[in-house]
């Protein structure tokens, strides 16, 4: 009798489906983004497999890999890097306050350490720490080793957090340019180009920009005390629609497609203890 | 309809939308990857009446929203387009692969197209290069869609209970 009396046709079947699908679409992302991370979550080790065949993404290049291995060079290339925006810190600060820091400066208020448990076609990786672990949107996230910015924080769960890639084309990121041995240092925005790189417009053709300038993300307060290496300048051409400004290319110094942990910085107040 | 095959196969489908397995047959910079969900849904309205493929659509579009970043989108886009699908299917021959491909082709990107506006106008996020990969995905999916189709086409027995041959929706 109940069968009969809650009796739909299918028409009104349809239309109710479709008025579901509406509610999901209304009900705001934070209510629903559980849904995805438990899903990852449950199925984490299914969705790992294959991770290990994108080895062809994209690497930094070189041309003298007959005298040394790339892995290391690369290693290397952005310790020096990051040393260096060290150093021109440690300038600043002399320059300005009248006396040397007792110490080098702080790198980040606090890290923890995370596992890559998903990421596939998108430019977006899950990581099993979340908000329990103070990450918060908009953190950024390190490589394995801790020396270069690979992606933001985009959302967080309690258990889990979804990383946008800098790749990423609708993520944008402040950087400094730099070169060694020169007073080049320009501030724009970085967007990624959905691909294996990124985009910085809106830098006057006035500033001397070369292939092969260091990119670093800028400094945050409270977040990143010095800038940290993303990646170097790939190609710099004048942008078609403002001729007066560069379109300048970013290639990643990492390796995103290999990545199985990540360090996500936390500010030291919301670091747990255990880290 | 039998519902838990069919359960277990959308969610076979959803891993492998989610996860990296099918990044071994990716193409290109994109990393462009067939879309096995749309293929089993194309497949589902063709071969189901209206009340089971308007609910098996649904079900698909979760499982897709659910491998993915947004809850909506797809359920919307999938239903909508699974349930006209399954009332428009008679007009549409669907028994040879050039057949099937370009269905396949055509559905995947109405479908995908308006998830992609949908979850554009919930997020404000738009993909710059996103109507691009939906193309290319869509070719894709058609060139892989007739293959995967004639496996579908060999378990039929274990999904659908008794194939529907006309006599369906409102529009026919």
């Amino acid at each position: 009798m109940a069968g009969r009396r809650f009796h739909l046709s299918d028409g009104a079947r349809f239309g109710l489906l479709l008025c579901v699908g509406v509610i999901l679409l209304i009900l705001p992302r934070d209510r629903t983004q559980y849904v995805n991370f438990a899903f990852a979550k449950t199925f984490g080790p299914l969705l790992r497999i294959g991770r290990s065949f994108e080895a062809y993404r994209a690497a930094m290049p070189h041309p003298d890999e007959q005298y040394v291995l790339r892995e290391e060079h690369n290693k290397l290339w952005k310790n020096y890097n990051n040393l260096h925006a060290q150093l021109l810190k440690l300038q600043s600060d002399f320059e300005k306050l009248a006396k040397v820091r007792s110490g080098l400066p702080r790198f980040f208020g606090g890290l923890v350490m995370a596992e890559v448990v998903g990421g596939g076609l998108t430019q977006e990786l899950l990581i099993n720490k979340g908000q329990t672990d103070g990450v918060r949107v908009g953190y950024y996230v390190l490589s394995p080793d801790q020396n270069s910015v690979v992606g933001v924080v985009r959302d967080a769960a309690d258990q889990m957090a979804r990383v946008r890639l800098l790749t990423d084309a609708n993520q944008s990121i402040a950087v400094r340019i730099r070169r060694e041995g020169a007073p080049l240092d320009v501030g724009a925005l970085m967007v990624g180009n959905g691909k294996r790189g990124g985009v910085i417009a809106m830098v006057e053709r006035e500033k001397d920009i070369r292939v092969g300038d260091a990119v670093y993300a800028a400094a945050w307060t409270g977040i990143l005390e010095t800038p940290m290496i993303i990646g170097q300048v790939s190609d710099v051409q004048p942008d078609e629609e403002s001729p007066l400004l560069w379109k300048i290319g970013v290639q990643p110094a990492e390796n995103t497609g290999m990545l199985k942990t990540a360090a996500v910085i936390v500010p030291q107040s919301l670091a747990p203890s255990r880290q | 309809m039998r519902w838990i095959p069919f359960l277990l196969l959308t969610l076979a489908g959803a891993l492998l939308e989610a996860g990296n397995l099918l990044n071994l047959i990716a193409l290109g910079d994109w990393h462009i990857r067939p879309a096995p969900l749309m293929i089993l849904l194309v497949f589902v309205a063709v071969h189901c009446r209206l009340r089971e493929a308007a609910i098996a659509s649904f079900v698909l579009g979760l499982a897709m929203d659910m491998a993915g970043s947004q809850m909506g989108p797809h359920t919307f886009s999938y239903c909508l387009v699974g349930g006209l699908l399954c009332q428009l299917t008679d007009y549409f021959p669907s028994r040879r692969f050039l057949h099937q491909a370009a269905m396949i082709f055509a559905v995947y990107l109405i479908a995908e197209t308006l998830a992609y506006w949908l979850r554009g106008i919930k997020t404000g996020d738009w993909q710059e290069y996103g109507m691009r990969i939906i193309l290319l995905t869509a070719v894709y999916s058609a060139c892989a869609g007739p293959l995967v189709w004639r496996g579908l086409r060999r378990i039929m027995p274990l999904i659908v209970a008794a194939p529907s041959h006309g006599g369906r929706g409102y529009l026919r």
